[in-house]
């Protein structure tokens, strides 16, 4: 009996260890399932990835410009800055029964060369210099008008001047509160803004000052020079720079004198006022006929009169060419 | 069968059982939540770019709206406002391009020049106003963000993965390492416990073996006693046969020829008294008469009881003559007819057998004369190579039912059975089918 026992071993039967069979089939079926799942990871990876090429990132070039249909009036578009006086000039010269012209609402002086270009406009509004890319281009600028650069604050503000340093300290973030404790509010114009740059041109480490505050964020941006008017005005404590020469009466703004000196057109003109910028007519190629019509009243004695009623200084050929040097 | 040899193939099946599922799990855990991650992160950002787009699209048409002709040259300073601004850091680029697919940006080719156009998504809104499409805002999301973390993510799930499969590969390879050491110990024990089985069983053989030939040993003593007892009790029953036939020799010897010359006597004593006085002589003569009447009860009486003592007759005539004479008896006095059929051979059988074989027909014979009533009885003795066979067979009223119970017999059928079984016979007494009773013995030739 015992005997019998001994011939079945005990090794054999259920360990199991002889099936070298079964482990084969297990092992595709892991290496189809791994490759299964690394394929479905690489297919989803592949499509998430995908989506629309913008047009403009091609190395085809820019469609050409499809001009606008004209009208007959003169086209005018440009930086805010000049428009209060450019609009009180055409107003008059079309009082002397000229064709009334369009005088579009602020783009900028970056805009009003841009719609030159595109023929969008025949003469482009320009608060500051033209580069030599725009010269390049063929635009002629035509100075007309000195506009003061003016540190403009909310009425509240107690203080009447403020000097290079107190400038800086200010637009640094330096100074934080008026004489009386009120907060200061500092309101920046949008980078490349002229009268910015204007005021830079004297202050020279305002750009870096701005630059900084722009990365930081730090103050808020107004785009145009309406809307730093109501800004200001609607803002306690608040400070930024004006540029069309002229305020209105019926809003709570206030300018400061720079260094002692206020921004009027004898301190313009005597050149103790250092803070400004130079407006200018901009056309492609040179002023055609109801642009050169247009200039020369603006150059004409009530042209000029005008010109000074807004605060600004009214430039002759002169006083452009001392510009472009 | 070693154990250490069912060990090192144990762990091989489970590691190559283990082994796939382990990459499995490392690939499945590694590549999942990157990927899970990244496609999520992806839809997050293109979701946001249209978000973004749409509301860029929004302040575009508005401005659009207010002013038709010069929004493009105004909107750049918004868009420039937008991207400063308003925006999400993961937002790389927004570009505004008019109907003719003409960004409204001068500088928007230096600016995209700077980015990282391989790591950008763009999506695509377009911007509608009376049902016309005036421009497509376009809003590019940087990805590389995303792809830092999903690398990140790769790397750190990566190594999850490779612990966790390590872990999976891991702790059951050690616990089957455990058992089988267990497995292996057990199964030593179990040969161990094995050979101490057989051994035990060997053993027990060894001790079955010598006590069956010790029960055999005593057997063959115990059938020698039980032969050496028969031989004693057949010598027994010879001596007491000697004895009884000496007796009857000497009573029929002495006696007998004595009680006849006494009747001798007797008759002369008559015959010489009826010469003598005639009225004594009478008597005399009388009592003569009645004398030699008891004399010949007395001879008979003897004669009877020297029969019955031993058969002496057997070694005066044989066995055959003797029963041929007893059946003749029988007829004689019990005034029935006896058939005999007797096959004794030429062969001499042993002096107890053969007394045996005279009682055992001589008692059948008395008890049918006694109880069975009967008008025939037939009795065969037959000798064959092995046995002596007996059979009186009768046909009277048959076995009264009390009779039948060994216990009940009477003294002579039992007597009768100790006799045949001493010689290792048998007597069996039974009714016959048609009435009647059959008496047999069948008794060996050669006692063992
Ligand atoms: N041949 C026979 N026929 C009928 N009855 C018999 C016969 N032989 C024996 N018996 C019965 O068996 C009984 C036992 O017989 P037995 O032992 O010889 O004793 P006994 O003869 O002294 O009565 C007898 O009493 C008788 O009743
Ligand atoms: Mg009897």
């Amino acid at each position: 009996m015992i005997r019998a026992h001994r011939s079945t071993t005990i090794g054999e039967v259920p360990i199991g260890p002889d099936h070298p069979r079964s482990t084969a089939p297990w092992a595709t079926v892991a290496g189809l399932t791994v490759l299964t799942v690394l394929g479905l990871a690489l297919w989803l990876l592949v499509g998430s990835a995908r989506g629309p090429q913008p047009p403009f990132l091609g190395e085809a070039g820019v469609a050409p410009i499809r001009r606008p249909a004209r009208v007959d009036a003169l086209v005018l578009a440009g930086s805010g800055s000049n428009l209060p006086v450019t609009r009180a000039l055409t107003a008059a010269h079309a009082a002397t029964g000229a064709a009334p012209p369009v005088v579009h609402a602020s783009v900028g002086s970056g805009g009003g060369l841009r719609a030159l270009i595109d023929g969008a406009v025949d003469i482009a509004l320009v608060s500051r210099a033209l580069s030599p890319a725009d010269r390049g281009a063929g635009m002629v600028a035509v100075p007309y008008a000195r506009a003061p650069v003016m540190l403009a604050v909310h009425s509240s503000v107690p203080e009447r001047d403020l000097d290079r340093e107190g400038l800086l300290a200010i637009f640094d973030g330096r100074r934080t509160a008026w004489a009386d404790g009120t907060p200061i509010v500092v309101l920046q114009r949008e980078r490349g803004d002229s009268s910015h740059a204007a005021v830079a041109r004297v202050v020279a480490a305002l750009a870096d000052v701005d630059e900084t505050a722009y990365i930081a964020r730090r103050w808020r941006v107004i785009y145009d020079d309406v809307g730093m008017q109501d800004a200001i005005a609607s803002t306690e404590g608040s400070i930024g720079l004006l540029g069309s020469g002229s305020l209105p009466d019926d809003l709570p703004i206030r300018t400061l004198t720079f260094e002692g000196v206020a921004p009027t057109v004898a301190a313009l003109t005597d050149g103790s006022y250092p803070l400004y910028k130079d407006l200018a007519f901009v056309t492609l190629g040179e002023p055609d006929a109801r642009a050169t019509e247009l200039l020369r009243f603006v150059f004409s004695a009530p042209g000029r009169e005008i010109i000074e009623a807004h605060g600004c200084l009214p430039l002759g050929h002169r006083g452009a060419e001392a510009e472009d040097r | 069968m070693t154990p250490p040899l069912v060990q090192v193939r144990l762990r091989d099946y489970l590691a190559a059982q283990l082994r796939p599922l382990a990459i499995v799990l490392a690939a499945v855990v590694a590549v999942t939540a990157p990927t899970a991650f990244y496609v999520l992160g992806m839809r997050a950002l293109t979701v946001q770019a249209q978000v973004a787009s749409r509301q860029v699209g929004d302040v575009i048409r508005s401005d659009v709206e207010r002013r038709p002709a010069m929004w493009k040259y105004d909107a750049v300073k918004l868009i420039e406002h937008i991207r400063t601004y308003e925006l999400q850091e993961s937002i790389a680029r927004v570009e505004v391009v008019d109907d003719r697919d003409v960004p409204i940006d001068p500088h928007h080719a230096t600016a995209l020049a700077e980015l990282d156009q391989e790591h950008l998504l763009w999506q695509v809104s377009e911007v509608l106003v009376n049902n016309t499409v005036v421009a497509h805002v376009w809003v590019a999301m940087s990805t590389l963000e995303l792809r830092r973390q999903a690398w990140a993510l790769l790397a750190g799930f990566g190594g999850l993965a490779v612990v966790l499969a390590g872990l999976v590969f891991w702790l059951p390879m050690r616990a089957v390492g455990r058992a089988q050491h267990e497995i292996g110990a057990l199964l030593a024990r179990l040969e161990a416990s094995k050979a101490e089985l057989a051994a035990l069983n060997a053993g027990l053989e060894r001790l079955v073996a010598a006590r069956s030939s010790a029960l055999t040993t005593a057997l063959l003593e115990l059938q020698e006693k039980e032969h050496r007892l028969r031989e004693l009790s057949l010598r027994a029953v010879e001596v007491q046969e000697q004895q009884q036939r000496s007796i009857a020799r000497d009573l029929h010897d002495s006696a007998g020829q004595t009680l006849t010359a006494i009747r001798i006597n007797l008759q002369l004593v008559g015959n010489l008294l009826e010469q003598a006085r005639p009225d004594r002589l009478e008597r005399c003569v009388e009592l003569a008469i009645r004398t030699t009447a008891l004399v010949d009860e007395t001879v008979e009486e003897i004669r009877r009881a020297v029969r019955s003592l031993g058969p002496s007759v057997i070694e005066d005539v044989g066995l055959t003559r003797a029963l041929e004479r007893l059946c003749e008896d029988v007829e004689q006095q019990g005034g029935l007819l006896v058939e005999t059929q007797l096959a004794l051979g030429d062969r001499t059988l042993p002096p107890a057998l053969e007394t045996t074989c005279y009682r055992v027909v001589q008692e059948g014979l008395t008890n049918v004369i006694r109880h069975a009533r009967a008008g025939q009885v037939s009795v065969k003795v037959t000798v064959n190579t092995d046995v002596l066979e007996v059979e009186v067979v009768d046909d009277g009223i048959g076995l009264p039912a009390a009779a039948r119970a060994a216990s009940n017999a009477g003294h002579g059928l039992v007597g009768m059975r100790e006799r045949v079984e001493l010689l290792g016979g048998r007597l069996d007494i039974a009714p016959e089918s048609d009435g009647g009773t059959r008496l047999t013995a069948v008794i060996p030739l050669r006692q063992t």
